[in-house]
Parts: C-alpha cells; sequence; structure tokens
C-alpha cells in the first residue's frame, strides 16, 4: 500500500473494486432486470392473456376457492389483480401446524373470470431471475446473502473512496471526451458514476440493510437475548404484530369480504386496495386485514383491520408505526421501487444500467491501464492479467448473452419437459461458462467483436423467435396496444441494435489500429505504438512484432 | 415527466454554460463576459430546484425527489455525451424538448 491518504483511497478502490467486480456486475444487472420483473414474467408466459376482471368479482372467485380448499386454515391472504406488482389474481393460505411445526403453506394464482388456478408453461420467469441478484444461485440462500452482503460493503467502500479520489468531481461533472484512449475510459466511468451517485449510494446501502438481521445479528441479541423466543420478541416489537387476538376456537360465519373492501375503497378510492390478509377464517376472532397501494417510497402502507364475523371497522392503521420501522421501510421502498409509475420505474431500470456499465468500465480501466507493460513483458502477459481480462470479456458481454440464452431457453425448450423451469437457469449458467471460457479460445480483441455480435444477435432475434413461437408478435402486441410484450419485444432490440453498434465500431478500430501498427513497424518506431485502449491490441503476432 | 425532464436538462445546460471551456464546446466563436457568469450559474441552480418543485407537485414529496433525482442522473449522462459528440445543437436539443414536452 502506498503512504498519502489519497493514494491509499486509491489503491483500494482499485483492488477493492477488481476482487469483487464480477460478482457486482451479475449483481447489478440481474436487479436491474429485476425492476421489469413483473413484465418479463408476463413475456415468459405468454399462454396468459392479461387480467381484465374487476375487484367484486376477483373477489367472490377468491372467496369461492379459499371455501373448498382452504377450510380451518389459520390464514387467508387475497391479492387482487390489476395493479403492475400483482398482475393476476393471488391467494395463498396456511393450515394449522401440529408438533410445534408450521402447517402446509399453499400459493395459487387464479383466472378472476373462471376460478381455475393459471397454468401456461412452467418458467423461471423474471422472479428466478431477479432472485438471483440478492441470494444467487445453486447454493442455499444464506450463502448467498452472505457473498451479496460482503460484495457489497466493498461496494460501499469503492464509491466513498471513488468520492475521494475524483479531485474534480464537480469541474468534470459534464465531461467526456472521446477517442482520447485510456482518458476516455476514465471520463466514462466518472461520468457514469457521478450523474446517478444518489442512485449508486442508495442501492447499495439499501441493498446491505435488507439482510442487516442476517449481517448484524449480534445487535439484536445484545438487547433481546438469544433463542426463537427473543426472536419472536423482537419481531413482535419490530413490526408491531402482537396485537392481534388469538383464535377463540368458536365457529362464525364470515362476514362480506365485498362490503370491508367497498368501505376500503370509500376511504381510498377505487382500485387502491393490495391485498386482504385475514387471520382464523370461519372463527368468532377472525380479523381482515386490509392493505392499500403503495403510493411512495415508504414500503408499508395504511391498512383497515375489520372483525372478520361481524364486518365492523375496528382500527385504522396509519404506515408509519414507529419511526425506525419508517426509516428501514423507506429504504427498503426505495431500493425495490414498487411504488414507481412506468416513467418512474425506466429511470430505475436507466440507473441501474448506469451502475451496471461504471462497474464494467471500472473493470476494463484495470487491465486497459496495465495492458502496455504487460505487453512490454519479456514471457507475455502476466496469468493474473490475461484472467482478469478473460474475466471482463466472458462477464461484461458474456453475462448479457447467457441472459439472452435464459430467455431463448424459454421459449425453446419442450412445454411439456419435466423440470423445464430449472433447465431455463441451467442454460444461462451453461452458456456463461462457455462465454467465460471462450477469451481462451480467441485473441482478445477478435473475441470481444465476436462476443459483441453473438450478444447482439441473441437479444436483436428474440422478437423474431417470439413471433415465430407464439401468436404474440410485435404487430400483434402493438395492434391489440398490449404494452407490456410490445415494450418487451422493442427492449430486447433496442439492446440488439446497441451490442451490434458496439461490436460494429469495435471491429473498425481495431482494423485502424492494425494499420497503424503494421505503418509504425515498418517505420521501425514500434517501441512508441499508441496503442487506442478501445482496440487495444495484444495478439501473439503483435507480440513479437514489439520486441 | 418529460416536462420534468426538459427542465432538469435545461438545468444542466445553463449550469454547464456558466463553465468556460463548455461554453466554448457550445459557442466555439465567442467568450462569457466574467459578470454574466455568476448570473448564469444562479439561473442554472434555480431551475434546478425548480425542477425538483416541479416534480413534487406532480407526484408529492417523497416520490417527487426520487423522481427529480432519477431525471437528473439522465439529463447530466445526456447532456455530457451531447457535449462531447454534438455541442453545438446542445441548446437545439433543448429546445426540441420542451416543445415535445409541452404537446
Amino acid at each position: 500500500m502506498k503512504s498519502g491518504f489519497r493514494q491509499s483511497m486509491s489503491w483500494l478502490h482499485t483492488w477493492g473494486g477488481l476482487t469483487v467486480g464480477w460478482v457486482l456486475y451479475f449483481v447489478f444487472l440481474t436487479g436491474t432486470l429485476g425492476y421489469f420483473d413483473a413484465e418479463i414474467d408476463a413475456w415468459m408466459k405468454p399462454e396468459l392473456p392479461p387480467e381484465t376482471a374487476n375487484i367484486q368479482q376477483s373477489l367472490s372467485t377468491a372467496e369461492k376457492r379459499l371455501h373448498e380448499k382452504a377450510q380451518g386454515a389459520e390464514r387467508w391472504f387475497i391479492s387482487p389483480p390489476g395493479d403492475r406488482n400483482n398482475p393476476y389474481l393471488r391467494v395463498f393460505w396456511q393450515m394449522p401446524g401440529a408438533d410445534g411445526k408450521p402447517g402446509p403453506r399453499v400459493n395459487e394464482l387464479l383466472n378472476a373470470t373462471t376460478g381455475e388456478t393459471l397454468s401456461g408453461r412452467a418458467t423461471g420467469g423474471g422472479q428466478t431471475l431477479y432472485r438471483m441478484h440478492y441470494a444467487l444461485h445453486y447454493m442455499p440462500p444464506n450463502i448467498g446473502y452472505w457473498i451479496v452482503g460482503i460484495c457489497s460493503m466493498f461496494m460501499l467502500v469503492a464509491i466513498i473512496t471513488g468520492i475521494v479520489i475524483h479531485k474534480k468531481i464537480f469541474k468534470d461533472i459534464f465531461t467526456f471526451r472521446s477517442a482520447k484512449g485510456q482518458r476516455s475510459w476514465l471520463d466514462m466511468h466518472n461520468l457514469l458514476s457521478v450523474s446517478a451517485l444518489p442512485f449508486h449510494l442508495m442501492i447499495t446501502y439499501s441493498g446491505l440493510l435488507f439482510f442487516v438481521l442476517t449481517y448484524m445479528s449480534l445487535i439484536v441479541a445484545g438487547t433481546y437475548g438469544f433463542g426463537d423466543d427473543a426472536k419472536n420478541n423482537f419481531t413482535n416489537d419490530f413490526f408491531s404484530e402482537a396485537d392481534k387476538p388469538a383464535a377463540s376456537g368458536n365457529k362464525a360465519n364470515m362476514a362480506e369480504l365485498s362490503a370491508m373492501v367497498a368501505i376500503a375503497e370509500s376511504h381510498w378510492g377505487a382500485g387502491q386496495v393490495r391485498y386482504l390478509d385475514i387471520d382464523y377464517p370461519g372463527d368468532s376472532n377472525a380479523r381482515v386485514t386490509i392493505g392499500r397501494q403503495l403510493d411512495s417510497p415508504l414500503r408499508s402502507a395504511p391498512e383497515l383491520v375489520f372483525d372478520g364475523a361481524t364486518g365492523e371497522l375496528l382500527t385504522e392503521k396509519s404506515a408509519i408505526t414507529s419511526q425506525p420501522r419508517a426509516v428501514y421501510d423507506t429504504f427498503l421502498g426505495l431500493h425495490e421501487g414498487l411504488f414507481a409509475n412506468i416513467g418512474l420505474r425506466w429511470l430505475y431500470f436507466f440507473s441501474g444500467l448506469l451502475g451496471t456499465a461504471m462497474i464494467a468500465t471500472g473493470m476494463l480501466l484495470w487491465s486497459l491501464k496495465r495492458r502496455p507493460a504487460q505487453l512490454q513483458k519479456a514471457g507475455g502477459p502476466d496469468f493474473g492479467y490475461r484472467l482478469v481480462e478473460s474475466l471482463n470479456l466472458g462477464t461484461i458481454v458474456g453475462l448479457p448473452i447467457a441472459i439472452a440464452a435464459y430467455f431463448w431457453a424459454n421459449r425453446l425448450l419442450p412445454v411439456d419437459f419435466a423440470g423445464r423451469a430449472q433447465w431455463e437457469m441451467h442454460c444461462l449458467f451453461i452458456v456463461w461458462l462457455f462465454t467465460l471460457l471462450y477469451p481462451l479460445m480467441r485473441s482478445i480483441n477478435r473475441g470481444w467483436v465476436d462476443m459483441l455480435w453473438l450478444a447482439a444477435a441473441a437479444f436483436g432475434l428474440l422478437p423474431l423467435l417470439n413471433a415465430l413461437t407464439t401468436e404474440r408478435n410485435l404487430f400483434n402486441s402493438i395492434s391489440r396496444q398490449d404494452w407490456v410484450f410490445a415494450g418487451t419485444d422493442l427492449t430486447f432490440l433496442t439492446i440488439g441494435i446497441a451490442f451490434a453498434f458496439a461490436a460494429w465500431r469495435l471491429r473498425e478500430n481495431n482494423k485502424t489500429a492494425e494499420m497503424s501498427a503494421s505503418a509504425a513497424s515498418t517505420q521501425k518506431s514500434s517501441r512508441e505504438i499508441y496503442i487506442p485502449p478501445a482496440a487495444t491490441t495484444y495478439s501473439s503476432k503483435q507480440h513479437t512484432e514489439t520486441h | 415527466m418529460l416536462a420534468a425532464y426538459a427542465l432538469a436538462y435545461c438545468s444542466f445546460l445553463i449550469l454547464s454554460m456558466a463553465m468556460s471551456k463548455h461554453f466554448q464546446q457550445i459557442f466555439p466563436q465567442k467568450k462569457m463576459p466574467q459578470p454574466y457568469i455568476t448570473l448564469v450559474r444562479a439561473i442554472g441552480w434555480a431551475l434546478l430546484a425548480i425542477t425538483l418543485f416541479y416534480c413534487s407537485h406532480l407526484y408529492g414529496w417523497a416520490t417527487g425527489i426520487v423522481a427529480a433525482l432519477g431525471l437528473m442522473s439522465a439529463a447530466a449522462f445526456v447532456l455530457a455525451l451531447i457535449l462531447n459528440y454534438a455541442p453545438r445543437f446542445a441548446p437545439g436539443i433543448a429546445a426540441i424538448t420542451i416543445i415535445v414536452s409541452v404537446f
């Protein structure tokens, strides 16, 4: 480590960032896609038409199903369709447990008109993709939380050290100079970091808060002690869930849920009911809690609590039950962006892409800075350097290709194939493995061009694949004003075009670099070859030429 | 939301014009007289504040701040790209964004 505050911070930024950069890139990219999880879900189940039933119809369907299937349950939960976050009618029930073990829990999506359970093809959908950004895959969730948590901590350190070492953070805020080699990459890295700095700080810090009770469990233990009782006491205090009465054991008929929903809608307006949570249905102490839609970053919403047997409105709970809880919920709400309308959702997505690109440019800078010195080495570039270079290519372009493969698998795997949903994800990781190995077979510059073209094809052809395998092609979607489907197809097309543009530019740059390199070597001034970083040229051929 | 974006973009455009290197990118022939710089900068900051107020007027304070910050990130990023690739069009793009957002 070097002396001097700024130098030390710079060292930490460089090496801390490099160590976890690839995991962070994975977390940021899959997390960014999570802002469109429901839209991806819809695209990956093309058999399901959008739900159009109103809330009263959905409610009677849900009640019928629950009476049929979940008599004697401890808890029912109904979330009516219509909202972006809940496109379909969902019911959930929890049966009473025995011998201290919790009873079975069932989650179902229903057609709100016919009452049939929604089937469609088995798929991981946008949810599995999104879930990976905090729990990873192929490992128990708890281990995933810890790995992502440690990497997020590095991220926070990288952001703060980055602010410290950026001397001209205000002066250079609008500065980007293209075609200036390594300078351009540093400019772009700074621009991506500073323009969306509020987002980067918020997303990283709040990301750590999600599992703060896992990472810092001893803080709770310090006040509440160890064991299950202590855990329950803390949960009751923090989430203020202690005021619910226990079941009386006396049977009573349920009051009309539709009347309670009508009261809730008169309080909040039509379409504002997000869920009905029913404790001890059919018991004389049944409680029906109706929650409102989220319309602000605060992740909790006001609730109305009804007596389930009489239908009487008992209490109105405000969204804020305690100050610490409100702070916690606001950070979580800001992170998830469930409250965001379509415009704000795109801004979240765009900010996420800026963050992903910030990580990518940071990792590229590490290798670009070292490339000239590495090319001068007698035995060729070091193993460590080449490893970073290959991992960069295999992750920065490879992971998007792998994600495209996940969508391809969704359309191409046979619908009745067992383990279909799991195989979609296996396809993602198999393709990613291939893209990680690919740089070993090709020179790094050619590898970049090849992989960018592959990414362009993988995304650009997805709308075509969708048109060939489903009825819901782009033209049909636009004419039916099905913006979820049309938007997804158009986004894939745009990503494909962007990758194609990058591939074309890089190939042009490589050509000019090769020409100038051969011209320079004939002039015998090969020591001073200017290597444009976007087109940095190290292939074994040129390597021998320089020496 | 597009109107709010236009506001954010204009704020940053004006703030960038108060910086001599960007002013010269946009108007290569001219030079901003020294006394105006403070005034231009003040207008830029005021417009940025108006962006924030406008967003909170649209969506309420909590969501408005989130929207304003998101729009500012996008506007700053886009402006930096325009200043590099097509600096002379930066004011024209502002005008087009305003017109589109009004209609």
